[in-house]
């Protein structure tokens, strides 16, 4: 018997969910804030709704470019940070410590474009990207270990910056990523068809009168710098965009890049809104890198579903 | 295509949201200036380590230290009762650990700090930039001590004083401490060559130019550490310096490294465990953990 919800059934409940989780996570915190200043107080106005808000944009757009990347090199196990972002990223960064620090955020996000930009636009088939920019990635993450291991006292915060926060997010940050993760979501959905037929393979999508190479790149390229964007602001968020996507064929059956991509919007940013309010919660006043809570909640909802699927199917 | 307008509905949505709750913020840090404006208070002008110049209203009632080193100048300059927030390492004097806690030292909970409404935050080091630079767009005073050797230690709490109208005392403190260490210097130490030492493994030695070098170059020791910063020594290196003393600042480890038997200072039994609190804090009771330095040089 299968158990699996309809797209449109999994959309909504997405929605009411989030609708819930929207005001109880402007209330929960370390300081508690009474009900009735919830919209006036400046630490709900100024650090917990742009720190929301980052969240779910952050989760969403990973989630997306999952699904995407996933598609594209119709590979189960691809994520956004396949190509070597998060590490180019975190070189970039480390490096910064070396010349002058400001030009952390400017570096991190040069070195987490720059390389996959050139690996994209310059192989000709998919086994070659992948290769190149895992080949790349090895060399950048090795680089930037040196670094970290060169960096003394500082390392301590490079490794903070890695596993994602989104503690220093504000309405400045919001006002930048919102219009290049939604554009990107528009770009990703008008062209659903063509990531339908890029997931069966290059033929399928020649016969269907897909381009597969430019198609690729345009998708690569679009989600390779959302994904810089995301890194550039809240750091490295594993298992959000490796996860989400199946989590969302899992529960509706279906691998349809139009029902996908909303969803993955929807549950992306649920989950990481949630990973950010446990990381808030657990160790208050201490906050946990988000980008472990996200691994630790995240892991056994894919087991379980997994384990459900099995018992069902076979 | 229903999707996609639903999609659209949200995203526009919430750009309105975000747009309001915007202007809701520079409403509000408008009317917060005029209130200040009103009130006739002194100002009092500042440097602080970040070489910025900082202008103070009146002396600050609220103040919130992120490092242990500035909770004890502040407490040591008589302003204790005027600390509402300190971080979870601030354990002297023992009033500190009563205050509420805002954090780590590079974990710290801005909502926290925010929430404890300081009209002074004070940092330290380089490491906080990203907290010291939120905490001022949220319109907070922030002021950064990062000393580097000695000097900066009374230079810093001769700001302190000046920002809390007590520089008289500061003045007072910082004579005693020079005091102290033109006493020790004095004294006749019989070892004067040193490794000071952060763990055993790895080898983690503090080199030329940190502010323990300063300290132990101020009192007539010399650093056996020949590199820049703190840093990794091999095991090699480490035989062949052959250190007659090692100060070791990483608690009280007791590990069987192999190194022992090939080492004179343990074979002599010159291997000292300083306490970390007085030697690394840059703070009044530097003094203290100079004493400790010469006493362990001296037996």
């Amino acid at each position: 018997m299968r158990r699996h919800l309809t797209p449109r059934l999994l959309f909504s409940l997405l929605c009411v969910f989030l609708a819930f989780l929207i005001p109880l996570s402007l209330y929960i915190g370390v300081v508690k804030i009474p009900l009735r200043s919830l919209f006036s107080s400046e630490i709900i106005i100024e650090m917990r709704a742009p720190r929301i808000t980052m969240a779910f944009l952050v989760g969403s757009s990973l989630a997306v470019a999952g699904a995407v990347v996933q598609g594209v090199f119709r590979n189960p196990l691809a994520e956004p940070y396949l190509l070597g972002i998060s590490s180019g990223a975190i070189l970039g960064y480390s490096l910064s410590f070396f010349f002058r620090e400001e030009l952390a955020i400017p570096l991190a996000f040069l070195f987490s474009t720059f390389p996959i930009s050139l690996i994209v636009l310059a192989s000709t088939s998919k086994e070659k990207t992948i290769l190149l920019g895992i080949s790349i990635s090895f060399l950048t993450s090795s680089m930037a270990s040196l670094l970290m291991y060169l960096s003394g006292e500082r390392l301590y915060k490079i490794f903070l910056w890695i596993m994602g926060c989104f503690h220093f997010s504000t309405w400045k940050q919001v006002l930048f990523f919102f219009p290049v993760c939604s554009s990107y979501f528009l770009l990703v959905s008008l062209f659903y068809r063509e990531l339908n037929s890029l997931q069966f393979g290059d033929e399928y999508a020649e016969q269907t009168g897909v381009d597969p190479t430019k198609y690729r790149k345009v998708f690569l390229l679009s989600s390779s710098f959302l994904v810089s964007v995301s890194v550039v602001f809240s750091g490295v968020i594993g298992f959000v965009g490796l996860v989400v996507p199946h989590l969302v064929r899992l529960l509706t059956g279906r691998g349809n890049y139009k029902y996908l991509i909303p969803n993955s919007i929807l549950l992306g940013g649920i989950l990481t809104l949630l990973a950010d309010d446990l990381s808030r919660l657990v160790l208050a006043p201490r906050e946990i890198p988000v980008g472990i809570v996200t691994s630790i909640t995240g892991s056994p909802i894919l087991i379980y579903l997994l384990w459900r699927e099995s018992k069902w199917h076979f | 295509m229903r999707s996609h307008f639903l999609l659209l509905t949200i995203l526009l949505i919430s750009l309105i949201s975000a747009l309001a709750l915007n202007e809701e913020e520079s409403n509000n840090n408008g009317t917060k200036e005029s209130l200040l404006e009103n009130k006739a208070v002194q100002f009092v002008k500042i440097k602080d380590d970040l070489n910025r110049t900082i202008y103070l209203r009146g002396i600050p009632e609220r103040i919130v230290s992120l490092a242990p080193s500035n909770t004890e100048m502040l407490f040591a300059l008589g302003a204790g009762d005027k600390v509402v927030g300190v971080t979870s390492y601030c354990d002297y004097p023992p009033e500190a650990r009563e205050k509420e806690i805002v954090g780590g030292f590079l974990d710290l909970n801005l909502e926290k700090i925010v929430s404890l409404n300081p009209d002074l935050v004070l940092a330290f080091g380089d490491l906080q930039l990203e907290y010291v630079n939120r905490l001022e767009e949220l319109g907070f005073k922030v002021v950064v001590f990062n000393p580097k050797d000695l000097s900066g230690i009374y230079r810093n709490i001769l700001t302190l004083g000046k920002i809390l109208g007590r520089e008289e005392r500061a003045v007072e403190i910082i004579s005693e401490m020079k005091g102290e260490i033109t006493k020790l210097r004095k004294k006749e130490i019989k070892e004067r060559k040193v490794l000071v030492l952060l763990s055993w493994e790895p080898l983690y030695v503090v080199g030329k130019g940190t502010f323990l070098d300063n300290l132990l170059e101020e009192l007539g020791i010399e650093n056996l550490a020949e590199e820049k910063g703190y840093y990794v020594m091999s095991p090699e290196e480490l035989i062949s310096i052959d250190p007659p003393v090692i100060l070791f600042l990483g608690g009280r480890e007791t590990i069987e490294s192999p190194l022992r038997e090939k080492l004179t200072a343990f074979r002599e039994g010159r291997v000292f465990y300083l306490d970390p609190d007085l030697t690394t804090r840059p703070g009044p009771r530097i003094v203290l953990g100079a004493k400790e330095i010469a006493k362990a040089l001296d037996p």
